[in-house]
């Protein structure tokens, strides 16, 4: 069994069976990844050959400081993210007709302070949501908002680098993830309320 | 012991470690496209070795074939101006000993008389040898006279070959019913046969 040193080694001469096995350790996740942002299955795994294909070519310029997975995540999540800005699908959706859903642009300090003290306040039990719950709910956020959601708190890219990698101000990024939290509070409590309905029905 | 999370952290503990396990098809595009990329990897990495090597090879022969064609032209230049050149009659024929003789007195006069050698050489002529010889198998030819002197008699070195002229005739054979009509035209016969 190769190590991640000889892996990379491996890798970097384009050794055939070093890439399949660097392939079979990290593609489950990474498709995983793919799937989180584009939801098709077809589109998905164009997305994650395309970005094999890219690792493998510039794995040369990976540095050793930091996880091998966190730069093969980073490099699934630019190929993502320029097939969407190719696409411009996020952009297709306008940010105005979600206006109704939260209480309309009234101004970004105080957005800002009103997310923070949502997020406080806004307390969610491990347990009480099942897995099938959380994505339901996350499919009922627009993409442009659940794209800078994903970026910042799934994959820990701070609002700096997602405004690079989406060509936004951070205020726009800081803002997109106050809505689409929001949006899946609203959903979240929704489908709370509903099991707590029921509970006491039964 | 119920466990107070944000939302995102959540969404975190949801989607950071899930797997969802691809297609095998994916793995056999990928290979398929590194195959490509592994070769042009290799034409780049082996530039050193293949494509100079074949530069060296090729400017190295063009220099050759350039040097080669210059020293052609000057040997032929020197031979030209440096070989002695003498007109010899060695063919036992008055006109070709004539012309020799005329040439030599044209062109160099008084100098030490240049000599030409004038072999008479012949074309191969291919006789079947059914017609003619009993060894039935071969085709005869007739000796090379290349560097052979011309003064050597040509019915000496081949033997005649005689060949038996047959009659010349043409016979139009024209067909009117019953009749066969036979008209050589040659001998302007006319026969009837019945």
């Amino acid at each position: 069994m190769l190590n991640e040193k000889e892996l990379i080694d491996g890798c970097k001469k384009y050794n055939r069976v070093a890439q399949k096995v660097l392939y079979t350790k990290y593609s489950a996740k990474m498709y995983a990844v793919c799937i989180r942002y584009l939801k098709n299955k077809e589109e998905a795994e164009d997305l994650l050959q395309d970005g094999f294909i890219k690792v493998f070519i510039n794995i040369n310029k990976y540095s050793s400081t930091g996880s091998l997975e966190g730069w093969i995540r980073r490099v699934i999540v630019n190929v993502v993210l320029n097939h969407l800005l190719k696409k411009k699908r996020y952009k297709l959706e306008s940010i105005e007709n979600h206006k109704n859903n939260y209480d309309g642009d009234a101004g970004y300090s105080s957005q800002i302070e009103h997310s923070y003290t949502f997020e406080n306040s806004f307390g969610v039990e491990e347990s009480e949501f099942t897995k099938p719950e959380l994505d339901k709910a996350l499919d009922q956020v627009p993409e442009v908002y659940s794209l800078v959601f994903n970026l910042f708190h799934i994959d820990d890219l701070t609002h700096s680098e997602i405004a690079t990698l989406l060509s936004i101000d951070e205020a726009t990024s800081r803002t997109r993830l106050f809505r689409a939290k929001k949006i899946l509070q609203q959903y979240l409590i929704e489908i709370r309320e509903k099991k707590r309905y029921r509970e006491q029905l039964s | 012991m119920k466990n107070n999370k944000d939302i995102g952290d959540l969404y975190k503990a949801r989607y950071s470690d899930l797997e969802i396990e691809p297609d095998k098809s994916v793995w056999d595009s990928i290979e398929l496209k590194n195959e490509e990329i592994r070769f042009y990897r290799f034409v780049w990495n082996q530039f050193n070795i293949y494509y100079l090597s074949s530069i060296i090879a090729f400017s190295a022969l063009s220099i050759f074939s350039f040097v080669n064609v210059m020293t052609f032209n000057n040997t032929d230049q020197a031979k030209i101006n440096s070989a002695p050149v003498l007109f010899q009659n060695s063919i036992p024929q008055n006109s070709l000993s004539e012309s020799a003789e005329k040439l030599n007195a044209d062109f160099h006069k008084g100098n030490s008389s240049p000599v030409i050698n004038t072999n008479k050489t012949k074309r191969k002529i291919n006789i079947k040898s059914d017609s003619l010889n009993e060894n039935s198998s071969k085709y005869l030819y007739e000796p090379a006279l290349e560097n052979m002197e011309a003064k050597d008699s040509i019915n000496k070195l081949i033997p005649p070959i005689v060949i038996k002229k047959t009659p010349k005739r043409r016979v139009v054979i024209v067909e009117q019913r019953d009749t066969v009509v036979q008209i050589d035209t040659l001998k302007s016969k006319l026969r009837r046969k019945r």
